[in-house]
């Protein structure tokens, strides 16, 4: 449901020119085809901890920095990328 | 006496309501009953490495065999909307979205008599046929003095660590080392909601917004 809603947020801010990057967790990767969503990077944690465990600060910031990555190179429309713990 | 079958469901809003395993409610017997045994067995052998990795990736599986459409996702919508990122994103106005029901302590947007995480899982249906709302949440916020609610996940997650579903501390610190520039309003709703009241209307009325306010990209939180 709730990525649902980011999806649609998402297409709604590209459609006025806003370029996006969303975060999704695992379980719902094929909302994201569903929904064509512009930008997307799936991270391998559980609901309700998409950008990393309580208190993981590293993992944290290595999603941030790969989501802003994916932000800035991704070409096409819906651009799904798995992130991949360093 | 309750079934197993019921025991299952019971984890989706009802006797045992956890959002955390309510995808339990989603499964067959067979493989409801396969998913706790392993979650038990590898939690009791937590408890002498005292290494919960294997109890989380077990739990994460779980999820996307109870998510997962049973055949490949075909798309649902007409086109895919694209807007390029103009220029270095050092440069460009970048606003934090987070889907996970995040707000201010003294800004709740259902008041300030708001329902409690766990009131707010008894509202599931009223929050799925209304409108969300977005929350404002300025830059300089500390993560003090935000707090989340939430029906659909369970939010006790973001009350104990903001950056799990609202990652704005780290983008300060990026913001500070020059390789990000920042909006000066950041915002979150709650993700549980009617689709179709979004899409027609809430989703395009907040891309103004924030197009107006000069916004120029977008950082996502799906919960």
């Amino acid at each position: 449901m709730c990525h649902g809603s980011v999806g649609l947020v998402a297409r709604a801010l590209e459609a006025v020119g806003i370029p996006t990057v969303s975060v999704f967790v695992r379980a719902f990767r094929h909302t994201a085809v569903q929904l064509q969503v512009p930008r997307v990077l799936v991270t391998p944690h559980l609901m309700g901890r998409t950008i990393g465990p309580v208190g993981d600060h590293v993992r944290q910031r290595q999603v941030v920095e790969a989501a802003l990555r994916l932000l800035v190179e991704a070409a096409q429309p819906a651009t799904i990328q798995g992130f991949v713990p360093s | 006496m309750m079934t197993f079958g019921e025991f299952r469901r019971s984890f989706y809003y009802g006797d045992h309501a956890d959002m955390q395993f309510k995808y339990l409610a989603r499964m067959s017997d067979e493989v409801a009953a396969d998913t706790m045994a392993a979650l038990l067995q590898q939690l009791g052998a937590a408890f002498d490495t005292g290494d919960l990795e294997a109890v989380r990736r077990v739990a994460v599986e779980a999820q996307v065999r109870a998510y997962s459409p049973p055949e490949p996702p075909e798309v649902e919508v007409d086109g895919a909307p694209f807007a390029p990122l103009a220029g270095d994103l050092a440069d460009r106005r970048l606003t934090l979205i987070s889907a996970g029901g995040v707000f201010c302590v003294d800004d709740d947007p259902m008041g300030p008599d708001g329902p409690t995480q766990q009131e707010s899982l008894s509202l599931i249906k009223e929050f799925l046929r209304g409108a969300p709302t977005l929350s404002r949440i300025p830059v300089d916020t500390p993560a003090q003095r935000l707090t989340a609610r939430h029906p659909g996940y369970d939010a006790r997650t973001a009350q104990r660590d903001v950056a799990t579903v609202f990652p704005l501390a780290h983008l300060r610190s990026l913001a500070a080392e020059g390789r990000v520039r920042l909006a000066t309003e950041h915002y979150a709703f709650t993700g549980a909601t009617s689709h179709v009241r979004l899409r027609k209307d809430v989703a395009p009325r907040w891309a103004e917004h924030m197009a107006a306010r000069e916004v120029d990209a977008a950082f996502l939180v799906a919960t």
